[in-house]
Parts: structure tokens; C-alpha cells; sequence
């Protein structure tokens, strides 16, 4: 298989915050892995220097196998990967088909084709809005997907999602997991930043820790849940019990 | 069948193409001093247009969008007074010039953003205003300072651009027009549209979809500098001179930039709209009261900003269409429920 994305110490400083300190790690093509950490613990940061928001402070970042340490965000969607944002950046003024059809737009010029395209996604990811509803008109649980669609609409091969579970209730949580495996069916490799462990324990297949910008933990869902650091910094007493 | 087609196709537009329509025909039968007011109108119109493909897309102020119509102006004329040439080639030549100029200004330009990008864009015009004013000679090019360019007087030539009478002139102005509406109406419905939108919601959500942000700002900068060199042109030949301190002015590019926010940004007849409105407005005061009460104009196009930007933020566009199709609704709703018992 391989991996997709390798982080080889990478290190984030915001002046004199350390929000990184020496990450390193990689994720396997077709899996879906978990991020999780306390508020601060450098998640969001992480996934900002995958996606070349900002370069790190230090160490580098490669690509299925490329250097893209320096490489600028726009190009990354045309390599294949996409994200979504924690605060939900819909293009409030078009339709929520007109949102999925600026993300079609990377890969033909043709307006039948994007609108095609975009339409596809919309069943795809079983919105239920309406097509032609003002994206900033719609709900909490739409807004995420309308950022996972429009993700997926420049067909990444590497998708990361930023907290889509947060503000949807338990029902809205189920199905956006069922969103979540339907598309590594498909191929796409997911990294899942989520605070609700029992959706991502569930979800995913491994789980990385992340603990004031270091890495604590790693592994599958039961390791992680037996290791001592982790119940400590993060999970608590009471998940190792409820387990 | 092909009646009800027809019906649909025209429902919702009736008033926009009786407008259309007033616009086309009726300056042909007014006395020359309301042909002229539709002549500014039409002026305005263009260069709000302009500004709109760029700024109203892209949702940057800017107010320094007169030095690309002064470019144009400049280019052409000087093409006319001292190589001869026809302003009719010469106004693509100038277009061209003023595009790449505008895209080289954009592009530490668009680095800005809000209201560092307008002060920027301000410093501009004033920078442009004041070289041409106190330079004679640049590169051996004979600019003519603060005294202006004088275009000779040459007759009624179609070649020269020059016509006797101000309908001819109008009706150059509708093309100008209309040619920039449909490259207007064309982008809108592209993926340089979408993208422009795009980047207008959210620049970083943008930017993660692969938009090269400053790439396709700056094709729209070119696109709206080469069309609005062309009213540059008209102005020249219009009013046959070209004077820094009024073309360059920071009340020309002010003006500009508040038909089209008037109008209504990123729609494709907001401009005109708002030219509609605005125009008449100056003309009409600055006429009646100009004399009696001087600047009265000036005070009451003021309230009719602040109350269309409190009241209707993002134009007169969208409120104007919904007002005229409910009128429209009411209007022919009745012939519309004998038709439907006629079927029956």
C-alpha cells in the first residue's frame, strides 16, 4: 500500500508558542485515521502544514513521496488533497450546487460538466437541503457537508476532515460516519480530527494522540484505549472504565 | 403553445426591456441637452461596469480605477495627435497597454486586502494625477503636463471618431455598453465567475479548492482595464480634451465605484441600474438648483447614497427586479386567469 503523507519532524512555532514540536509520522493509502487531542493540542495546526496552509518552523513534509514542505496550498488540490474547516467557510452568496461546482472547476472548464459533476455529489453525499438552497441559509449538519462535498468534488485522493461531527446531534453524527466510510470505499484516504471519541473509535482504524503539539500515542483503536498515557492526558478514568 | 413559451420567456422582464428599450430609442427624439445627460448616464454605466468586473466580483474597493480610464484616454489620443492614427485601432492598442498596466498595478496590489487595498488603490490615482500634471516630457513622450490634451477639431469623420451630431455618439456608447454587459453576463456564468465569487466568500476556502487566488483576480483586472480604456477613448473623442486633474481625479474613480455599489456588485445590470439612478439625479439638481442653492446636488445625491447603502447594502438590483416583477405579477395576472378559464 504505502504511505500517502509523511511528516518527518515537523515542527510548528507561532512566536514563542510551540503549537508542533516535533511530529513525525505517516498515513497509509485507502486508510482512515483518527487525530484526537485536547483543545491547543495542535491538531488544526497540523493539518494547516499538510495542506500547506503555512510551512513548518522546521522538518519537512512529503507527499506521495514528493517534497512539499514549500509548496504553495492551491497547488496541493491539484495534487489530491482536500480538507474541510473546523469553522465552516460555505460560498454563502451561490447555491449549495453552485458550492460543490467551484470544486468541479479544478479539473474541466466546461459549466455542464462541473454542474454535472456537482449534482452527482449532492446525491452522493445524501444531502437533503435542496440543490438550489442559498449555502448560508442551510443547517449545521449541512454546512459540514456541503464542506465535505465540495472537498470532494476536486477528487482527492487524500481528504481531511476538521471536526465535521462537532454541532450535529447523535442521528447527524451516524450518518456523517456512514458519509465517512462510504468514501474510503471509494478510495480516499481520511484523516478525521473529531472530540468524540466513541464516533471515532468506532470510525476509524488507527488513532493518533496528539498532547500540547507532540505526538503521545499511536495505534489501533483498542491500543490507544488501554494506554496508560493516553487515559491520563486525554480520554480520563472513566472511558478505560466505561470500556 | 408558442404563445405560453413566449409568455414565460418574457415573464419577469417586461420592465427591464421597456428600459432597455427607452434607452435605445428615446434619445433619438429629445433635445440635445437630455441626449447628453444620456450620454454621462451611458458614460457612467460603462465605467461602473468595468469597475464591477473586477472589484464587484472580487469584493475590493477600489478607488483608483479613473487611472485606467485616463490611461486609455492618454494612449489614444496621443496615438491620435502625434502618429495620426485612427482612434478607432488606436483604442485597442490603448486597451491593450492600459490591461497589461492594470495587471502589473494589481499585482502588488491585490496583495492587500479591505481597506489597506482602497488606500493603495487612492495613493494611486493621486500618484498617476500628480506625475501627469507636472510632467511635460516622459521618455520623449509629449504628455503636456497640467494643461492637458486638446484634440483639434476635425469635423463630422467617421474615421477620426468625430461626429456633428451626439446621437451618433450615444449609439457608439450603447455597443461600448453592451459588448462589456455581455462580457460581464460571460464571466458570470464561467468558472472565472464562480471562482471570483469564490474568492469574494472566502479567500482560504478558495484557496484550498486549488483557486490561484492571485491569478484569476488578475485576469478579471485585465479584462476590466481593457474594457474601460475604451470609454477612456469615448471620453477623449467626446469631449474632445483630456485633462489630468479632472480624468485622473479621485472624484471620478469615487464615482465610479458608487454607481457600481449603488447598483449592486457582481450583478450584471447593477451598474446600468445604478447609472439609471444616479446620473439623472447630478444632471437634473446641478441644473435646476446649481445656480440657487450651489452644491445643493451634492447634498441630496449624499442622502440617496447613505439611504440606499443603510437600507439596500447590497445594491438597488435585487430589491428594483423584485419590486417590478410583483408589479409585472399584478399587472397581468388578470389577463393571465381568463386565459386559464379559456383553456377550461
Amino acid at each position: 500500500m504505502g504511505e500517502i503523507i509523511r511528516l518527518e519532524h515537523v515542527s510548528k512555532k507561532f512566536g514563542g508558542l510551540v503549537a508542533v514540536d516535533d511530529f513525525s509520522g505517516e498515513i497509509e493509502t485507502g486508510s482512515i485515521v483518527g487525530l484526537i487531542g485536547p483543545n491547543g493540542a495542535g491538531k488544526t495546526t497540523l493539518f494547516n502544514m499538510m495542506s500547506c496552509t503555512y510551512p513548518p518552523t522546521s522538518g519537512k513534509i512529503f507527499y506521495k513521496g514528493v517534497d512539499v514542505t514549500k509548496a504553495r496550498t492551491d497547488t496541493m488540490a491539484a495534487r489530491g488533497l482536500a480538507r474541510t474547516f473546523q469553522v465552516t467557510k460555505p460560498f454563502g452568496d451561490m447555491t449549495v450546487v453552485e458550492n460543490f461546482m467551484v470544486g468541479a472547476f479544478l479539473h474541466t472548464k466546461d459549466r455542464a460538466t462541473a454542474r454535472k459533476q456537482a449534482e452527482e455529489i449532492y446525491d452522493y453525499i445524501g444531502m437533503s437541503c435542496g440543490r438550489d438552497k442559498p449555502a448560508n441559509e442551510t443547517t449545521t449538519v449541512d454546512r459540514k457537508k456541503l464542506e465535505i462535498g465540495r472537498a470532494l468534488a476536486t477528487k482527492p485522493e487524500l481528504l481531511l476532515l476538521d471536526e465535521v461531527m462537532a454541532g450535529c446531534n447523535p442521528q447527524e453524527k451516524l450518518e456523517l460516519v456512514e458519509t465517512c466510510r462510504k468514501i474510503q470505499k471509494c478510495g480516499i484516504t481520511l484523516v478525521v480530527i473529531e472530540h468524540d471519541i466513541k464516533t471515532i473509535m468506532t470510525l476509524c482504524e488507527k488513532i493518533v494522540i496528539l498532547h500540547r503539539g507532540a505526538k503521545l500515542t499511536e495505534g489501533t483503536p483498542e491500543q490507544v484505549a488501554n494506554d496508560p498515557r493516553a487515559i491520563s492526558a486525554y480520554l480520563g478514568e472513566d472511558y478505560h472504565a466505561g470500556c | 403553445m408558442n404563445t405560453k413559451e413566449h409568455s414565460n420567456f418574457f415573464q419577469g422582464k417586461v420592465f427591464a426591456i421597456l428600459g432597455l428599450l427607452i434607452l435605445l430609442i428615446v434619445p433619438n427624439f429629445v433635445d440635445t441637452n437630455v441626449q447628453i445627460v444620456f450620454i454621462l448616464i451611458l458614460f457612467y454605466a460603462l465605467c461602473a461596469s468595468c469597475w464591477n468586473i473586477v472589484c464587484g466580483f472580487v469584493g475590493e474597493l477600489s478607488l483608483g480605477h479613473a487611472v485606467f480610464l485616463g490611461v486609455g484616454a492618454y494612449i489614444s489620443s496621443l496615438l491620435l495627435m502625434d502618429c495620426s492614427l485612427s482612434p478607432w485601432i488606436g483604442m485597442f492598442i490603448a486597451a491593450a497597454i492600459t490591461a497589461v498596466f492594470g495587471v502589473i498595478v494589481g499585482l502588488p496590489c491585490f496583495r492587500l486586502h479591505g481597506p489597506y487595498f482602497a488606500l493603495t488603490t487612492i495613493a494611486l490615482g493621486e500618484l498617476i494625477r500628480i506625475f501627469v500634471e507636472n510632467n511635460e516630457t516622459v521618455f520623449g513622450i509629449n504628455l503636456r503636463g497640467a494643461m492637458g490634451l486638446v484634440l483639434k477639431q476635425s469635423g463630422n469623420q467617421f474615421i477620426a471618431f468625430e461626429f456633428a451630431n451626439k446621437i451618433t455618439y450615444y449609439y457608439v456608447l450603447v455597443a461600448l455598453v453592451a459588448v462589456t454587459i455581455l462580457v460581464t453576463w460571460l464571466i458570470k456564468n464561467s468558472k472565472l465567475g464562480f471562482y471570483l465569487t469564490a474568492i469574494k466568500s472566502d479567500p482560504d476556502a478558495a484557496e484550498s479548492l486549488g483557486i490561484k487566488l492571485t491569478k484569476y483576480k488578475l485576469i478579471a483586472m485585465g479584462i476590466s482595464c481593457f474594457l474601460i480604456s475604451f470609454a477612456g477613448t469615448f471620453y477623449a473623442q467626446y469631449f474632445r480634451y483630456v485633462g489630468p486633474s479632472r480624468i485622473f481625479s479621485h472624484d471620478m474613480s469615487v464615482q465610479i465605484a458608487l454607481i457600481a455599489l449603488v447598483g449592486g456588485q457582481g450583478t450584471v445590470f447593477g451598474p446600468l441600474m445604478g447609472a439609471c439612478l444616479l446620473v439623472p439625479i447630478t444632471e437634473f439638481l446641478s441644473e435646476e438648483f446649481g445656480g440657487t442653492l450651489p452644491g445643493l446636488h451634492l447634498f441630496i445625491y449624499g442622502i440617496v447614497m447613505i439611504l440606499v447603502v443603510l437600507y439596500m447594502p447590497r445594491g438597488i438590483f435585487h430589491p428594483v427586479t423584485k419590486l417590478f416583477k410583483s408589479i409585472e405579477a399584478k399587472l397581468f395576472s388578470f389577463g393571465k386567469k381568463s386565459v386559464q378559464k379559456g383553456e377550461k
